[in-house]
């Protein structure tokens, strides 16, 4: 296995994020709130970059487990240096900050924090700031910007980018890698302009882009999207389907001019499930009265629906004054998530679909033995293995999220709570039902229950695969 | 020389053999070139993974999905799965925006088709089309059509031809790559017992012999590195040195602590079509080799066309009979389409005392295990179609290539521009890129070996040796004007 060079990682994720902490710093400084857990923080991380010196040597090979070590290592690395700006400020003990920090690297958004608006801005811009380099992703920044990795990126990328298929846009990993961070920090841009044009401030507009296209879900406000204009919870409604939109499909129309992604399988389900939920819930939970409009109730039915299913986790209304019914269907979509490839969590639509032609050929079999099925998917055969690890990671999500379910009854938590908590978690989308709802937060949470969560937030992020093989031992036998 | 015979055998246009192809005036490419590769074989696999290496975007197109499945996982390329015939294909590769397209998979008709097809959805682009079968190499009004007269054609079977002619002339070296028809060539020998060129250092041991030969790069347990002035050479060690035409072979071999056969007998094991010339240029060169062959009407095929060859109607694993045959003044050839056959009856031919054995093999793993098994040198298609082709990937500029080594090392051909950083000024006082240096240079048509004072001047050619992994743009300076 190829350590140093997993360990020269690790110092170039540290040299970014030094590099990350200085907005905060700025901000910080110009608001004249205190500086010294954000000049720590980055003194820290600067430190463990020196570490670069040390790998010089290291071979640019990298097989299957390297790549595994390397975001492995990334992640409890990123992780780490996200939690110590919490935890130099003295307003949050480890484990707090480390829940914290995972929530944000892994695009969940459920917190620790009660009264968000007391904290200082930088920290809250850290948090955002969290959330936005871990929807793209750390290792695959590392993989755009090292010129050194060749074809070992390729490694990379696919222990750490979501999906059943790992297809490069272009020949080459690093040109990939900087052509999806591209497109990335274009739609986060376009997408600060859209809120500072509806009414927010730069500040807040900054924030609640990282966190919408990131499809994280951390506000900087108590009310979330609560507080802000309709114009820019329509925004937020757009900027948070397009962010839970394929990467791929993002290239192909954004860089060249393709207009036939609509035939995509799964961007027709994805729509299709944002529509058909979005409508049916803007009309079982938002009745038109006097005092709500059609509009208000579209908005309502359609901001829920897309926050949860993209995985975000924002709130613009306490969703738990829902008919139950509208809110176990809310619960509901947090299983698919949305599409693979994109910055968003859950097992993805793709999988569902998937497994539901799975569902169909098996029954086609069983009426008629002689009739040849196959599964399709965009009109083509979808490959064995891919099949394969579908099924393995939709029952794996299955087993993390039922054992999670039961560990936090046996902590204390009711069984509606435990259950969402563990789906919420899972899925990186947020907000639960019960004690974790929309207006709630996980402060309440035992601390045993946290780390729970926080391991399957990562589990959730890394798609299961990556995180298990580091912890059997047969990875670690060369 | 190997080229004249190839030439005339090959059809008589100069341009068509690798050996002496000038740069078609097509449009050179600076920056990222977009390459398609047709076919993922051993060929196509080996070039795409080079053309990678240097910076460029390579697309292959490839329809075997276990293949697809292989290179994704290994190489920095993309990889189209489906049928080359295919428009749909063809254009999600780009063919039409391609800068070079390589047309090699293992089929002459294929490729031919493929070539057509490219061609016309692509006026501009460079083609290079792999071809063995002598019917169309040889066909001359098939290359002077339209669709086919600028496409580059090359041969790895052609390639690998004139390297077993270098090679059996040098006699006791493991490698040989020949530049400008055969006026320089560098050769790479294990260093025997009895050199006097061990233990001393090079400055104190080169004096001793010839000025027409340098040493260039030494192998050192599988350490490649540039030696000094002040290196001693160990027993072992595999070194290149740049021999000019004319020098003293029995001399020059015998630095090496080797023994040069003025009557060398060469053993041919069964030479499939396209290596048959082998045995028709060794006639030409006055030797009477012999060959086997265990196909009793394929003998007498050869009979009828060979004059001087002894042609033997038996088993090449029949060790009575390469008893018989081989003896201590015996250079054996393998190279039959199976690699493991040239492997095994190359190490029988040595054990029953031939001198040399040489054999073609293309497997990584079977070429490192060689040298330690008395298969003293090796003849790769895939390396040999890789260096051809090189010259192609970058800028034009470079006139003729070839890899040694299993590629660590690149020879590279190149014209001087005025105004380039060699040009003007005595070679001591250039700062080359490390690992990098002058093999050998032509001036006013002669082949020299430099020295220190030497001074280059624009136009002059000079022979390259550079590491593998130096991407050739950090050479542009050498030999390109300074902007």
């Amino acid at each position: 296995m190829n350590f140093l060079m997993a360990l020269r990682i690790q110092s170039v994720i540290a040299a970014m994020l030094a590099a990350f902490q200085l907005p905060a710093l700025l901000l910080a400084f110009s608001l004249g709130e205190p500086l010294q857990y954000h000049v720590l923080s980055f003194l820290f991380a600067c430190g463990l970059a020196l570490g670069y010196f040390y790998t010089l040597k290291a071979s640019t090979d990298l097989c299957a487990r390297d790549g595994v070590l390397a975001v492995g290592l990334g992640w409890a690395n990123t992780l780490f240096l996200g939690a110590l700006p919490y935890v130099f400020s003295g307003r949050l003990g480890w484990i707090d900050a480390l829940f914290e920090s995972t929530s944000g690297f892994t695009t969940t958004g459920s917190s620790v924090l009660t009264d968000i608006e007391a904290w200082p801005q930088s920290l809250l811009l850290w948090r955002s700031t969290t959330q936005w380099l871990g929807g793209m992703g750390m290792l695959v920044l590392a993989t755009a910007i090292l010129p050194f990795l060749g074809a070992g990126g390729l490694q990379i990328m696919k222990a750490e980018v979501p999906g059943p298929s790992k297809d490069k846009l272009v020949p080459r990993v690093a040109t990939t890698a900087r052509i999806l961070w591209s497109i990335y920090l274009f739609l986060t841009l376009l997408c600060i302009l859209a809120f500072h044009v509806s009414g927010m401030t730069w500040l807040e507009a900054v924030n609640h882009a990282f966190t919408s296209m990131a499809t994280g879900g951390f506000s900087t406000r108590n009310a979330s999207f609560g507080v802000f204009s309709p114009a820019a919870q329509w925004w937020a409604v757009f900027f948070m389907t397009v962010a839970g939109i394929n990467y791929v499909l993002h290239y192909r129309l954004l860089l060249k001019g393709d207009l036939a992604i609509h035939r995509d399988d799964e961007l027709r389900w994805y729509l299709g499930i944002i529509l058909g939920v979005g409508l049916f819930c803007a009309w079982v939970a938002h009745p038109i009265t006097a005092e709500q409009d059609l509009e208000t109730a579209l908005r309502q039915g359609l901001f829920q629906v897309v926050t949860i299913i993209t995985t975000t986790g924002y709130a613009s209304t306490d969703w738990e004054t829902w008919p139950l019914f509208a809110q176990l269907v809310l619960v509901g979509v947090m299983i698919p998530g949305s599409m693979a490839g994109s910055t968003a969590g859950g097992i993805k639509v793709v999988r569902l679909v998937i497994a539901v032609r799975i569902f169909s050929t098996v029954v086609n079999r069983m009426l008629m033995p002689e009739r040849v099925v196959m599964v399709k998917l965009n009109g083509r055969e979808v490959d064995r293995d891919i099949i394969e690890s579908t099924v393995a990671l939709v029952s794996a999500a299955a087993v993390a999220i039922i054992l999670g379910t039961i560990i936090l009854v046996g902590l204390g938590m009711d069984t509606g709570s435990a259950y969402s908590a563990a789906l919420t978690a899972f899925s990186n989308v947020g907000p639960g039902i019960g004690s974790v709802g929309p207006m709630d937060n996980f402060a309440s949470v035992h601390d045993l229950g946290k780390i729970l969560l926080a391991v399957l937030m990562v589990l959730g992020r890394l798609e299961v695969f990556t995180l298990i093989m580091l912890f059997l031992p047969r990875f670690w036998r060369s | 020389m190997a080229g004249n015979i190839l030439s005339t055998l090959f059809g008589t246009n100069p341009s068509r053999t690798t050996a002496t192809v000038p740069i078609p005036a097509q449009k050179t490419v600076a920056g990222v070139m977009h390459v398609v590769i047709f076919g993922a074989g051993l060929v196509g696999t080996a070039l795409g993974r080079h053309i990678a290496d240097q910076g460029h975007d390579v697309w292959f197109i490839e329809s075997n999905p276990e293949t697809v499945h292989k290179l994704r996982e290994r190489y920095d390329v993309q990889i189209v799965q489906g049928s080359a015939e295919d428009p749909k294909v063809l254009e999600e590769a780009g063919i039409s925006r391609a800068d070079l397209v390589l047309v090699v998979t293992n089929f002459d008709k294929t490729n031919i088709i493929l070539t057509l097809i490219a061609r016309s959805l692509n006026p501009t682009a460079r083609i290079i089309m792999r071809l063995r079968g002598e019917e169309y190499l040889n066909n001359k009004l098939l290359w002077q059509s339209a669709n086919l007269a600028d496409t580059v054609i090359i041969s790895p079977e052609h390639s690998v031809i004139e390297k077993a002619m270098a090679i059996l002339e040098v006699q006791q070296a493991f490698d040989v790559a020949e530049f400008a028809d055969g006026a320089i060539r560098v050769a790479g020998f294990r260093l025997e017992e009895d050199s006097p060129l061990i233990g001393k250092p090079l400055k104190e041991a080169v004096p001793r012999f010839d000025r027409r030969i340098l040493v260039v790069t030494v192998d050192r347990d599988g350490a490649v590195f540039v030696p000094t002035g002040n290196t001693a050479l160990r027993i072992g060690d595999r070194v290149f040195v740049t021999v000019l035409a004319g020098v003293n072979m029995a001399a020059l071999l015998s630095v090496f602590g080797k023994e040069y056969r003025t009557q060398p007998k060469f053993v041919l094991a069964p030479l499939p079509e396209p290596f048959f010339v082998i045995a028709k240029e060794l006639e030409a060169k006055g030797h009477e080799p012999v060959l086997l062959e265990p196909d009793f009407n394929r003998c007498r095929e050869l009979a009828a066309e060979l004059k001087e060859t002894v042609i033997i109607h038996g088993d090449v694993a029949d060790t009575g009979l390469l008893q018989r045959i081989v003896n201590k003044d015996t250079i054996f050839l393998s190279v039959t389409p199976t690699q493991e056959v040239n492997f095994l009856v190359s190490m029988l031919a040595r054990k029953l005392g031939a001198v040399r054995a040489i054999t073609m093999m293309d497997n990584e793993a079977y070429m490192a295990m060689a040298p330690s098994l008395d298969v003293d040198a090796v003849l790769s298609p895939r390396l040999s179609a890789v260096g051809a082709i090189l010259r192609y990937i970058h800028m034009g500029r470079i006139l003729d290539s070839a890899m040694l080594l299993g590629g660590q090392i690149n020879l590279l051909l190149v014209e001087l521009e005025s105004g380039s950083k060699l040009d003007g000024i005595p070679i001591r006082q250039v700062a080359f890129p490390s690992g990098v240096l002058i093999a050998a240079a032509i001036q006013a048509g002669r082949a020299v070996v430099p020295h220190g004072e030497m001074i280059l001047h624009a136009g002059d050619r000079v022979l390259l040796v550079t590491p593998i992994l130096k991407t050739l743009s950090t050479l542009n300076e050498l030999i390109v004007q300074k902007h």
